[in-house]
């Protein structure tokens, strides 16, 4: 092998050589470029410099690809950028947005605020924690409460329930509570001590009961100033179905019979004096019957006033108590904060709906914060229309939350071929939406449309470019 | 060091041909036109074709000076240039046959016109004993000066094969070398 290479070296040498030798031979004579300059006069001009082109020319192929690919992308990014931004910055809106309820302000602090459900815990700007409830649920601020009216919570005040008050109001104070109970008659001993623990009484109770329900009923009465608390403790007994508080000022009609009163008792006491004075037989009897006429109008009065005693005194609080109906089971729930243009508009259009299904609105408030309104509903309605209305009113906006509890076990009450109540609970929270097009994604929309145009006319041109170079050619 | 200066004394003259000097061209044309012609004239055998193929080569040089980078070297570019000519040219009118005429311009200070003519017959044969591909590749290598890359270049040939295409003319023509080494 190495021989062959030096072998191959040599000869390469001495062909060189042998070139060598021969290239002075040729020679092509001394006149060439006096033949050649003419020619460089005829077709070429007098600078041959670089090829120029013009800047359309330069642009065109891989570097107007990459030019239009970096930009293309560069406005997808922009885009989507400010697409997730907004769609973030709505969610923190609606998270962090507080409203404060004007109902509830309105009593000021340290009024009885009824909390009349909330779909979830809520912590209020006070401190205080208002856990998810389906019930009237008493509770005493001290300060006005803000909260995120998102979450479904409704303030509903609470008539203050005392009797009377330094300024001598007569206040008669009523509930209903209607109490889904594991076992009746456990309740029932319950709320008898409850009455008893509280100075109060049972007035009646009545009880009756089948394979698949037992029932009860009682009416009792605590001191006016425990009725509140009664309630609050009637709560923790079972599931409330429903309550009902009523107060009625009966202040006007108590000063009227004891004013009606009082004038009886002077014309008694009138009568009698007169009676005594009476000379003849036939005067007695007419002032005998004229008096026993006023005695008994002043034992009636004084009956109604004591009644009217009684009656404000003495809170009554008519207490149903149930077991759950065997398969019944428990009524779907849901709630849904929706995003929507109108929120009046909305409001109405949803009383419509809840009206149409023979649903029940249970309480609606509509506030203002910063401008925005907001609004929360809650909707009983029957079961067998839950979904259909859940459907509905999220169509209404954009749906910023939403939950469904789903019923369990078959379904005999509730709907509305049982001729029982709708129960099917939907708590609506309308939030005034945000304007999309602020200005900034007027700004980058704006900005993407020139790059584009700008596009455009860079590929317009540079293919124009493109072509009349290749027709030249 | 000579060859540095040279190298860096073409850049220069590169560059002035660039701006369109055309004395500056004219010192390119003189350097190298001679090595030029000869192979043109050794692969068509023809004066006066070799001689249009070479004022071909120089005027597409000058037209293209532009997008020549300077530092390199220019030799190859030239040959490059002047063999594409003579390819086109034979690829439309088929010539293989080399006749060295009579009129082979010989350098007028030679002593021996007898000693010329037993050389350029003596090429003749070596020439003639190659073929055409062996030729281009002997020519090119060892007349023009190009190294193995440069040749394949201008031929649009691999490496590989202009290798192997020398090993072989280089074979063929021991015998015919060696007698002339000797003699």
């Amino acid at each position: 092998m190495k021989d062959e290479k030096n072998n191959l070296d040599n000869m390469e040498n001495k062909v060189q050589k042998f070139f060598q030798k021969r290239a002075a031979a040729f020679k092509i004579g001394k006149d060439f470029w006096s033949k050649l300059e003419p020619r460089l006069n005829e077709k070429q001009s007098d600078a041959p410099a670089k090829r120029k082109e013009s800047f359309w020319q330069w642009l065109a192929g891989p570097r107007l690809i990459a030019i239009s690919s970096t930009l293309g992308v560069l406005v997808i990014l922009a885009t989507a950028g400010s697409l997730w931004l907004t769609r973030n910055n709505n969610i923190n809106n609606s998270n962090t947005a507080s409203v404060i309820d004007r109902g509830a302000i309105a009593n000021g602090a340290g009024e009885n605020y009824g909390v009349y459900s909330t779909a979830t815990s809520v912590t209020l700007t006070n401190g205080m924690i208002i856990p998810q409830t389906t019930q009237v649920a008493m509770v005493t601020m001290t300060s006005p409460p803000s909260f995120n009216s998102s979450s479904g919570i409704t303030f509903a005040p609470i008539t203050t329930t005392n009797s009377t008050d330094t300024t001598g109001k007569q206040v008669i104070s009523q509930a209903s509570v209607a109490l889904e109970v594991s076992d009746v008659s456990t309740a029932v001993n319950q709320v008898e001590t409850l009455a008893q623990n509280l100075q109060g009484s049972v007035d009646n109770m009545s009880s009756s009961g089948s394979q698949n329900q037992q029932q009860a009923n009682l009416t009792i009465r605590v001191p006016a100033n425990q009725f509140l608390a009664a309630l609050n403790q009637l709560q923790t007994m079972g599931t409330v179905e429903s309550q009902n508080i009523n107060t009625q000022d009966v202040t006007q009609q108590y000063i009227d019979l004891q004013a009606q009163l009082t004038s009886a008792q002077l014309e008694e006491q009138s009568l009698q004096a007169i009676l005594a004075k009476a000379t003849t037989v036939s005067d007695e009897i007419a002032i005998q019957q004229q008096l026993t006429q006023v005695i008994s109008q002043v034992e009636s009065l004084q009956g109604q006033i004591n009644y009217m005693q009684n009656q404000v005194a003495m809170s009554t609080i008519t207490v149903s108590l149930n077991t759950p109906t065997q398969n019944v089971g428990q009524a779907p729930s849901g709630s849904l904060t929706v995003e929507v243009g109108d929120v009046d508009n909305t409001v109405t259009s949803v009383k419509q709906l809840v009206a149409s299904v023979n649903g029940i609105i249970n309480s609606s408030s509509v506030s203002f914060d910063n401008g925005k309104e907001s609004a929360s509903l809650t909707l009983e309605v029957y079961r067998d229309n839950f979904d259909q209305v859940m459907t509905t009113l999220g169509k209404k906006g954009k749906i910023d939350q939403k939950t469904i509890q789903e019923s369990t076990g078959t379904q005999t009450t509730g709907t509305q071929q049982s001729n029982t109540p709708p129960d099917a609970m939907i708590y609506l929270s309308l939030i005034q939406a945000t304007g999309f097009w602020t200005a900034a994604h007027v700004t980058i929309i704006i900005a993407a449309a020139v790059i584009l145009v700008v596009l455009i006319i860079i590929v317009a041109a540079a293919g124009r470019a493109g072509f009349l170079r290749k027709k030249r050619a | 060091m000579i060859e540095q200066q040279t190298a860096m004394t073409e850049g220069d003259i590169i560059k002035r041909c660039q701006t369109g000097d055309r004395e500056a061209f004219r010192v390119v044309v003189e350097k190298y036109q001679d090595v030029l012609y000869g192979t043109a004239y050794l692969m068509t055998g023809s004066r006066t074709i070799a001689e249009d193929h070479v004022q071909e080569a120089f005027l597409a040089a000058w037209k293209n000076i532009g997008s020549f980078r300077p530092g390199y070297p220019l030799k190859p570019w030239l040959v490059r240039i002047l063999v594409n000519k003579v390819l086109s040219y034979q690829r439309i009118n088929v010539n293989t046959m080399i006749s060295l005429d009579d009129n082979l311009a010989i350098d007028p200070a030679g002593d021996d016109p007898a000693e010329d003519i037993a050389q350029r017959d003596q090429l003749r044969r070596v020439m003639q004993s190659l073929s055409t591909e062996q030729r281009q590749v002997v020519l090119l290598r060892y007349f023009a000066g190009l190294s193995l890359a440069e040749t394949a270049a201008a031929l649009g040939r691999r490496q590989g094969t202009v290798k192997s295409q020398t090993s072989r003319a280089l074979e063929q023509l021991r015998e015919l070398i060696t007698n002339d080494n000797q003699s």
